[in-house]
């Protein structure tokens, strides 16, 4: 479970990314987070990252506060997330297979197990014929889902994705937003921001609407307007 | 507390991507090691990307140490030659011509019975002459020359094993009182200037390692903080999904060992050249003034101590870097 509390971040050049955000996002639920560019979609996904702290309010995650939570804990907490990014942020000098496997190198997997999950990511994502390459010879969508498989293969409870579909074509953008609901569909809690209202429009799941970074609405489900309390 | 709490909440098998198989976790042993395993293939990888650049690091790495090693190997073995040709000096007495010969005898016995003296030999005059004449080739004459004409000489071999060389230079002082004696004799004093001069080469070649040192190791601190830069995407991205100052900071520490050792590997292949090209000179040197002496080659000492040199200013000059220069890079972290 993600909850936000009163969170307001503001820049030391006083610029206000974001104001009073109240939301729950339940565990297992897959929960979508849009708004305009400028919206405050990515401080969002920052501040429940650690990548930066929230200037007022609180921020747990499956009941542990992240304002308490020290520097030095902050990577086995993102150990345990699975963070896309719009840019998929591939290690460009490995292979597809040692970026995958590279969560698992870090949490301090065996070689065979590192194997057996990487392969089974890649499998999931597709790639795994392209296990060897290096990301330059991928295209940007191939980029887009090795970056899921790596974020995937220590299969994490929680899923964070900040416009994952940001630079593909309309049908990649679905088959990545399909792979993300199969995801949600055995457990995990979906997290994706994203701009693109007539893709998740169709995907039936609850919308958090950021405007100005204000929280405009914590529940409308884009299809039938189906009110979550937040 | 909170992470632990976060552990604990999310170890619950509740979802089906909680079996989060931790039987595959290594033991902590096999996990340093296969993490240590892992960072010395990415610094290998790392330099390997950059091969010319590596080179002319390494080279200017082993420049540098092989400077003052090499000065410090030189003065090691002149101080060898050194202590040899101290302990070559004789001292000769000068025996007044007004001595008799059963004077000089008594001398000669109480000289032999000082712990000072190891050997102690009476040259008659007449003796002194002849080798006098065989020096200048005087045959004919030889008969005619007045023995007094040269003083008798007591040569003696001064006990260097157990004295240093300021007792024994004592020791001629002491000579010098003696009744019936001209001159006593240690020519010493060009050693001795020698002596002095290595010292103050030795003092400056110390200086000077300690400087080369230190500039080693701000080499390798510098290169490594190039190279963090060189890779600092890869750095933030390793840091986003979940990995610590040390898992980012491991590679570049051996790096910096690696260029360590391997210039402590070219400061001995260049030492080791710059000798087989002294060779001759330095045997023919040595030649003139020890019979058996043969130029030592470098061994495998030399080497060992070389690289582990080199190893530890890596390792001093890429900690420095990772600790003073990756910090600014802790929260710039940009999606």
């Amino acid at each position: 479970m993600i909850r936000f509390e009163s969170v307001a971040k503001s820049y030391a050049n006083g610029y206000q990314a974001l104001s009073d955000i109240n939301c729950t996002v339940q565990s297992g639920e897959m929960v979508f987070l849009t708004g305009h560019s400028g919206a405050g979609k990515s401080t969002l996904l920052k501040l429940l990252t650690l990548i930066e702290r929230p200037t007022k309010g609180t921020i747990h995650i499956n009941d542990v506060c992240l304002n308490k939570l020290k520097n030095r804990h902050k990577p086995k907490l993102r150990q345990r997330l699975g963070i896309i990014f719009q840019n998929p942020k591939l290690l460009e000098n490995h292979s597809v297979y040692e970026n995958v496997a590279l969560p698992l190198v870090i949490s301090g997997c065996c070689q065979t197990e590192i194997k057996r999950r990487v392969r089974a990511a890649l499998d999931k994502v597709g790639l795994l014929r392209k296990e060897k390459l290096f990301p330059e010879s991928l295209s940007g969508g191939e980029q887009q889902r090795v970056g899921i498989a790596r974020a995937i293969v220590h299969k994490p409870r929680i899923l964070i994705a900040d416009e994952p579909t940001g630079n593909l074509d309309p049908e990649l953008s679905k088959e990545i937003m399909d792979l993300f609901q199969a995801f949600n569909q055995v457990g995990v809690t979906v997290l994706v921001a994203s701009h693109d209202l007539g893709l998740i429009g169709i995907m039936k799941h609850r919308i958090l609407t950021l405007y100005q970074g204000k929280m405009l609405s914590t529940g409308v489900h884009f299809g039938n307007n189906e009110v979550h309390s937040g | 507390m909170e992470i632990m709490r976060f552990i604990v909440a999310n170890s619950s098998n509740h979802f089906k991507p909680t079996a989060y198989v931790n039987s595959a976790q290594l033991t902590w042993y096999r996990r340093i090691l296969s993490q240590h395993t892992y960072a010395v293939s990415l610094a290998i990888g790392r330099i390997s990307k950059t091969p010319f650049a590596t080179l002319l690091t390494i080279l200017v790495i082993g420049l540098a140490l092989a400077l003052p090693t090499g000065v410090l190997l030189v003065l090691s073995s002149s101080q060898a030659l050194i202590n040899k040709l101290d302990n070559g000096t004789q001292i000769s007495l000068f025996i007044e011509s007004t001595m008799t010969t059963a004077e000089v005898q008594q001398l000669e016995q109480q000289l032999s019975h000082d712990q000072r003296v190891a050997k102690v030999r009476y040259i008659a005059p007449s003796e002194v002459m002849r080798s006098f004449q065989s020096a200048l080739g005087i045959r004919e004459n030889a008969h005619s020359m007045e023995e007094s004409f040269l003083p008798g000489i007591l040569e003696i071999v001064p006990a260097y094993q157990k004295y240093k060389s300021e007792q024994i230079a004592q020791f001629v002082e002491e000579l010098k009182q003696l009744p019936g004696i001209e001159v006593a004799q240690l020519d010493i004093d060009w050693i001795n200037r020698l002596q002095a001069i290595m010292n103050i080469i030795e003092q400056a070649a110390l200086l000077l390692l300690i400087l080369v040192s230190t500039g080693v190791m701000l080499i390798i601190a510098n290169t490594i903080r190039l190279i963090q830069e060189l890779y600092r995407d890869e750095l933030e991205i390793m840091r986003l999904i979940g990995a610590n100052n040390s898992f980012v900071r491991r590679p570049f520490v051996y790096t910096g060992l690696l260029y360590g050792i391997f210039g402590g590997l070219v400061a001995w292949l260049i030492l080791d050249f710059f000798l087989v090209y002294l060779r001759q000179p330095l045997q023919d040197l040595l030649n003139l003034y020890m019979n058996q002496a043969s130029v030592s080659e470098l061994d495998f000492q030399t080497l060992i101590i070389l690289t582990m040199i080199g190893a530890v200013f890596g390792l001093i000059g890429s900690l420095i870097s990772v600790f003073v220069f990756s910090l600014k890079q802790e929260n710039e972290i940009i999606i």
